[in-house]
């Protein structure tokens, strides 16, 4: 019984469309590591909102069972905003991949981060624009032969958790497609932490990215451990910037601060949607309101 | 000393009183000249003045050439005018820019202590004008060495003074304004009666007003914008996303000032892309949501726009035009941007304009705006501009209380609609919505073509024979709502003036008041025959209902603020029809009564 019963909690957030990634996608590893967290976690799939932009990774709300928002290119966060900030009480899950994250989308990831807006975002990374099949990302590694840069890329990759602990977000972490069980543990965690939860999840593109493989990132990748302090930003930068062929993956930083709706006057005490409309429903005199123009 | 002859008039002018008058107040940015302005409109409206008020700005923070223009009356008129009875000038760059405004017998507030670039004598000479001297800023450092400012204060001393008019109101503001500042409330008091002392002192002249009407007290001095934010807040506005630009941003500092008290969430935007994006969501999660930005704003919404009208997401965006295109001139009034609201993002979508024409339609159609927006499920366009934004008028207290309709509304299931489908198709193209955290309606909002669940016709059915008919049914869906919307909510224009003239005017906006007033004199004065057709409900254009207006029309002219006649293009699009005349004021200011009179009489033909 145990066990059925966790299986059957395990599609709950399952749409009954099948993905359309190619098979063998990183995409896969996020999509089932956060379904089976949120269903583990209890969340009701009418109360969960995932929003994405565009790009094949940014197709994910719809394979999954909850509400959702398939948003245009690069502005996920900010709708997420406004879903999180006028009914709080809804987990808001906001998807993509880099090209949508840290390409045309990446002002509002900087913003995001400092508002510490109560939100997961997890960038499926692939280092590649596979939608369009195979031109350079922000995140595309130096010397990497795409179709728009057929001499290899010559600009310095985006390094997102940097970018990311320097933008103020009070969560970050790396998790890697092809270790699902790990990024399920860290997935659990962002969606517990209140405030703005990042994940850069490495996510090979099987198709165009014939660099960076499943085998290129297991020769590399390896887990924080307890050695790690969590909550020293100094520690998580050192981490950030690694190289040498080491590439850590888990929780890098995460700290415990004020979140956007925490913060802001009206919802600080208030659930926005929950509110009556206008000046006399909401008790407000209207002499008062007249009294700002006399 | 700029004139000769200051100070040697000992009467009183205009020996009736003014029953309307004007004056303008000019002088450097960041002398405190804009909000002392607001505190003079506020004045003359408590008087019982009915009182319009509009700023001039260079875009300079420092130093560049700000003014006040306030122009006040015993009775309600259209629109205020170019023509000056009063210029308080603090600097000499007013002088150079608005001399020429003052009427014949007009007055002159000047401070003395300026250096002059030009020599006005002889302009002041035979212009029959009274000057009136004060070294403003030498009597302001007399109260406070540190800072000029107090000049301020003791102009409207002076001005009080020399209007003959009631002291008492203005310190009645200035307590109410510093109440908690005892120390700043104690100097400008001081100012404002050293101002009334030096000019009874020193001059003898009065410039006596015709008294003010009684009833008209309890009435409010309020801008444009103002009044959006107002009508919004009475629509049930739950969610402000907004990038600041001129002239729309005081939207964003009056609503973010109340925010808890209206219990509005109000966000400033990284940039206009995330505003829209954020008013999306939050209408998404249910609740009433607005933008509001200008010209190069609007013009990176254009996507969203787009996104919101594919995935029927309601949304109300106020776009206070300004001279465009790019920066254009900063800031200015245009009326330029009808066409792009009509065309604005690719492919084709609906989506509703309305135009208001005064500061109390800023509050009606913006309550408008928020019923057709959840009603039909489309983005709202009002299309204001600098001109209406900004301008302050006296407006009588309203009914705060309005009718919200927020659509169709899925909370489970009906008879109706046993099962949600958020594209449900249906006769009037409208369908249920549904908020999380509703349970058994979850579904994704997609900005591609979609089935009645809402399920992307890209992605899986990619242009496969399956998707069948589903993209023409859904393409209809959506026109067929915008002719519901044509039909049932679109207004045709307001006639002013005699029903059949032999001369009609017809114009959009903020330019009605002007064109009333330039209606009222042509009728009064040449006895002629003349009425006016404004528009306001724009797009889609009502033009059945329209056709029998234009069908009564002997002779016209359009007044539009733009260069290439927007809405007379609209016109001849749906009613194949053009007026006889044209006029297109493109100077960035706005078209005043005396404007338009001047370059009517260009066309001899009319007189």
């Amino acid at each position: 019984m145990g066990t059925e019963s966790q299986r059957y909690d395990k599609k709950l957030f399952k749409a009954n469309l099948k993905p359309n990634w190619c098979p063998g996608c990183g995409d896969y590893g996020l999509l089932s590591a956060s379904t089976k967290a949120l269903s583990k976690l209890k969340f009701q799939p009418s109360n969960v909102v995932f929003i994405s932009g565009i790009g094949c990774s940014s197709s994910f709300p719809h394979w999954t069972n909850a509400y959702g928002i398939h948003m245009v290119h690069g502005r996920a966060l900010p709708t997420a905003t406004g879903v999180k900030m006028v009914n709080p009480e809804l987990t808001v899950i906001a998807v993509g991949g880099d090209g949508d994250g840290y390409g045309i989308g990446i002002g509002h990831f900087i913003h995001s981060a400092r508002r510490n807006l109560d939100i997961t975002y997890m960038v499926m990374n692939n280092q590649i624009y596979g939608l369009t099949m195979g031109q350079s990302s922000p995140s595309s590694q130096l010397g990497l032969v795409t179709l728009t840069a057929p001499q290899g890329v010559d600009e310095l990759p985006i390094n997102p958790l940097a970018l990311s602990l320097g933008a103020g977000a009070s969560f970050v972490a790396r998790g890697f497609s092809g270790d699902r069980k790990h990024l399920q543990v860290i997935i659990e965690k962002a969606l517990n932490h209140n405030g703005f939860s990042f994940i850069d999840v490495l996510s090979p593109c099987i198709t165009f990215n014939k660099l960076n493989t499943y085998e290129w990132f297991r020769k590399r990748v390896y887990k924080l451990d307890e050695n790690h302090d969590q909550t020293d930003i100094e520690a998580a930068f050192a981490k950030s910037q690694e190289g040498n062929g080491r590439i850590p993956i888990g929780i890098f930083y995460k700290s415990e601060r004020p979140s956007l709706h925490d913060l802001d006057p009206v919802t600080k005490n208030k659930i926005p949607v929950k509110e009556p409309l206008g000046f006399k429903a909401q008790g407000i005199d209207v002499q008062e309101v007249f009294d700002d123009f006399r | 000393m700029i004139s000769d002859n200051s100070s040697s008039s000992k009467d009183t002018l205009h020996n009736d009183g003014y029953d309307r008058f004007s004056l303008r107040w000019g002088g450097a940015a960041g002398d405190g000249l804009w909000y002392i302005g607001i505190l003079l409109q506020k004045y003359f409206n408590r008087l019982g003045y009915y009182v319009q008020g509009f700023p001039g700005t260079q875009s300079t923070i420092r130093g560049g050439h700000v003014w006040q223009h306030i122009e006040f009356s015993t009775q309600k008129f259209g629109s205020f005018d170019s023509q000056l009875d009063l210029l308080i000038a603090f600097n000499s760059v007013t002088l150079d820019v608005h001399l020429h405004h003052l009427k014949k017998h007009g007055c002159l507030i000047y401070n003395s202590d300026m250096k002059n670039n030009n020599d006005y004598k002889e302009d002041i000479a035979s212009r029959k004008l009274t000057v009136i001297e004060i070294p403003l800023k030498i009597l302001a450092k007399e109260i406070d060495p540190s800072t000029p400012v107090l000049a301020n204060s003791l102009a409207v001393g002076v001005l009080i003074e020399f209007l003959d008019l009631d002291i008492g109101e203005f310190i009645a503001i200035l307590k109410q304004k510093y109440s908690e500042r005892k120390e700043i409330l104690t100097k400008n008091l001081i100012a404002l009666e050293n101002g009334c002392k030096y000019f009874s002192e020193n001059y003898s002249t009065k410039c006596k007003c015709c008294n003010s009407t009684v009833e008209r007290k309890d009435q409010l001095i309020i801008s444009g914008n103002h009044m959006i934010a107002l009508g919004a807040v009475a629509s049930g506005l739950k969610f402000l996303a907004q990038y600041p630009i001129t002239p729309a941003s005081s939207i964003l500092s009056f609503l973010a000032n109340r925010a808890e008290k209206y219990g509005v969430v109000v966000r400033q935007a990284e940039d206009e892309l995330a505003a829209l994006s954020m008013c999306i969501g939050a209408s998404f999660a249910g609740a009433r949501s607005m933008t509001a930005s200008s010209g190069p704003g609007i013009s990176l919404m254009s996507e969203t726009l787009g996104y919101a009208a594919m995935t029927e997401t309601p949304v109300v965006i106020v776009n206070s035009m300004r001279a465009g295109p790019s920066t254009g001139i900063p800031t200015k009034m245009e009326q330029a941007d009808l066409m792009s609201a009509i065309y604005m993002s690719h492919g084709e979508s609906p989506r509703v304009i309305l135009a208001p024409r005064n500061v109390q339609e800023c509050f009606d159609i913006t309550t408008r705006a928020f019923n057709i927006a959840e009603r039909y499920q489309v983005p709202v366009i009002i299309l204001s501009d600098f001109a209406l934004s900004e301008r302050t008028e006296s407006v009588t207290p309203f009914n705060l209380d309005v009718n919200i309709d927020r659509g169709i509304i899925w909370e489970g299931e009906t008879k109706e609609y046993s099962k949600f489908k958020r594209y449900q198709l249906s006769d009037n193209g409208i369908s249920p919505r549904a908020f999380p955290p509703t349970k058994n309606a979850e579904y994704i909002l997609v900005g591609a073509e979609h089935d009645e669940l809402s399920h992307s016709l890209s992605g899986n059915r990619c242009g496969l024979p399956l998707s069948g008919n589903i993209r023409k049914e859904m393409f209809k869906k959506r026109f067929r709502k915008l002719e519901l919307i044509r039909e049932q909510e679109m207004n045709p224009p307001e006639i002013y003036g005699p029903i059949q003239a032999d001369h009609t005017i017809l114009c959009w906006g903020s330019t009605q008041g002007a064109v009333m007033e330039v209606i009222d004199q042509l009728n009064s004065a040449k006895g002629a025959s003349w009425n006016m057709l404004s528009f306001f409900d724009l797009f889609p254009l009502p033009y059945q209902k329209i056709q029998s207006y234009l069908d009564k029309i002997q002779n016209s002219l359009i007044i539009e603020v733009n260069y290439t006649g927007q809405l007379e293009n609209l016109l001849h699009s749906h009613l194949n029809w053009r007026p006889d005349d044209r006029i297109h004021p493109l100077s960035g200011e706005n078209p005043t009564p005396s404007y338009i009179l001047t370059e009517l009489e260009k066309f001899s033909e009319y007189f």
